[in-house]
């Protein structure tokens, strides 16, 4: 019987290995350029700053490339590059607030206004604590359901629907008195 | 209005503002992704391989108990690069804000003592005229070139570099700020960096 050689196996092996890298690539640039434009929009509603959420959505896809057999199995793809973004931004914040502590002149160059960015609803969610927001996106804008949103963010959905029931009254309230919003930020 | 309406009200105003946001879009190329993905995974392979050789190289040299005199360095990193020259001089290339310690110590075995911050200006301008004065150090936008010989005894190199703002571009442009720290004299930090470029005098 004539079996495969020593030098075919090994062969046949590294051509397999690039194979899976190249079906890899393929896969995450699908994801990729199908989500992308979403995913932008949704963390630039949560941010407000375009740059920065150019910024942080690439890097929430850079991370999600890097462990991307873990994230192509996620059940909620682009959930987890949203949370992501949104984690990297408390830790541009948490840099940022150091940084400019130190010497209080680092001010970010203003973006060009937007009416849905500047918009009642907009500043209210981005008013909104990170935790009740990250509930509010997954929810609302993602469209994942209570349990879904629960396994992400690693707590139970008693827990989601607590942050959910308080981030909708916090919305509500600025929806029914938009100059809230107004008097709150130039607190 | 119960949870439910409130729900799907704010759910349709959140919606519709998500789609008032049509006309943005993310242009950059999943390739420049998975090339900055691939860079930092080797980045992490490749630090840990250096400290470990730069380690075990200082273990050896104890052991044999060889004199610990600079030593020819050439450390390539995705985020900078050191190299000695039969001459003497020490060449350190930046391309990422990233590993100051790391890079402290390399300089360090080179024969270069350094003071090295990636997040805070840490030279003032008579600490940069004082390395001017002594030509130890030539600066260009993204490298320094050193004579280590030239450095005053006891002085520490200040290599400080900070990020800064270029009006919303998406990367920052770092501030390059180097000095010299005579001995006996500590440094003070602050992120108010501006750009002193050292050049020999």
């Amino acid at each position: 019987m004539d079996g495969p050689t020593g030098h075919d196996v090994k062969g046949s092996g590294g051509l397999g290995r690039c194979k899976g890298v190249e079906q890899a690539a393929t896969e995450f640039a699908s994801f990729y350029a199908a989500d992308r434009d979403e995913c932008l929009r949704v963390v630039l509603l949560n941010v407000g700053s375009r740059p920065l959420a150019e910024d942080l959505v690439e890097e929430a896809f850079t991370r999600a490339w890097m462990a991307w057999p873990k994230v192509r199995q996620h059940p909620a793809r682009r959930a987890w590059v949203v949370r992501t973004a949104l984690n990297a931004h408390i830790s541009w914040l948490r840099r940022r607030r150091r940084e400019v502590a130190l010497a209080g002149h680092d001010v970010a160059a203003a973006d060009r206004p937007d009416p849905v960015l500047d918009g009642d609803l907009a500043t209210a969610l981005r008013g909104l604590a990170l935790r009740q927001r990250e509930v509010v996106t997954l929810r609302l804008l993602l469209d994942l359901d209570t349990a879904a949103t629960a396994r992400l963010l690693g707590i139970s959905p008693g827990t989601v629907g607590v942050h959910l029931h308080r981030a909708l009254a916090t919305l509500r309230q600025h929806l029914s008195d938009p100059s809230r919003s107004e008097q709150e930020l130039s607190r | 209005m119960n949870d439910d309406t409130a729900l799907a009200d704010i759910r349709g105003a959140l919606t519709e503002a998500r789609d008032g946001l049509g006309h943005v879009r993310l242009d950059t190329p999943a390739e420049q992704l998975m090339a900055r993905g691939r860079r930092r995974r080797a980045r992490r392979r490749v630090v840990p391989a250096a400290a470990g050789a730069a380690a075990g190289s200082l273990a050896l040299g104890l052991a044999l108990g060889l004199p610990a005199g600079p030593q020819p360095v050439h450390v390539s990193l995705a985020a900078w690069s050191v190299s000695t020259s039969s001459g003497g001089t020490v060449t350190v290339t930046f391309h990422e804000l990233a590993h100051p310690g790391l890079l402290r110590r390399t300089l360090a075995k080179a024969g270069v003592p350094a003071l090295v911050s990636f997040r805070q200006s840490c030279a003032t301008q008579p600490q940069t005229q004082a390395l001017a004065s002594t030509g130890a150090a030539t600066g260009t936008p993204d490298s320094l070139v050193i004579q280590p010989a030239s450095l005053p005894a006891g002085s520490k190199l200040i290599i400080s570099i900070l990020p800064t703002d270029n009006a919303g571009g998406p990367l920052p442009l770092p501030t390059f700020n180097f000095g010299l720290l005579a001995a006996g004299q500590t440094a003070t930090c602050s992120s108010a960096g501006t750009l002193h470029v050292s050049s020999p005098g």
